[in-house]
């Protein structure tokens, strides 16, 4: 398995999370803004592909169903977890 | 303004309570500049400096 690209995977999603995390918390405070309106958007569909292009490639982010469907074999057991990189 | 603040105090404080020396002063009043989004780090920059919004980062000084 490859950590590295699991690991810059991972970390593209975590600072896209962290972009959409900030906007969501402008946007409470000005939910008229446009451009913050806008560019939310954008990092929640950018957020969205990173993540299903990890999951496709290691599995799932999330447990207890969050992640969508199982496939063949339960992959949430397969090391590493997304914590362990 | 003598009553509303004798109708708030009691709301927390039990009446056998003593005394804090605050009676009749005004309440603080906060304020805080109001945001305008016009300019925004990179993603990866953002979450190394735990701020999206150049005008809050480095606000106050990090003690060493």
């Amino acid at each position: 398995m490859n950590c590295e690209q699991q690991m810059s995977m991972l970390i593209k999603v975590q600072e896209m999370g962290f972009v959409a995390l900030e906007l969501n918390l402008y946007l409470d405070t000005h939910p008229c803004d446009k451009d913050a309106l806008n560019d939310f958007n954008c990092a929640v569909k950018l957020l969205k592909k990173y993540k299903q292009a990890y999951e496709q490639e290691f599995g799932p982010l999330l447990n207890f169903g969050m992640s969508g469907f199982a496939k063949e074999s339960w992959q949430w057991i397969e090391n590493p977890w997304p914590w362990e990189l | 303004m003598e009553e509303l603040y004798k109708t708030k105090k009691q709301m927390w404080k039990p009446e056998d309570a003593e005394e804090d020396g605050c009676s009749g002063m005004m309440l603080a009043h906060s304020y805080v500049p109001w945001q305008y989004y016009t300019n925004a780090f990179g993603p990866q920059e953002a979450l190394m400096k735990g701020t999206l919004f150049p005008e809050l980062y480095g606000v106050y000084m990090i003690p060493e």
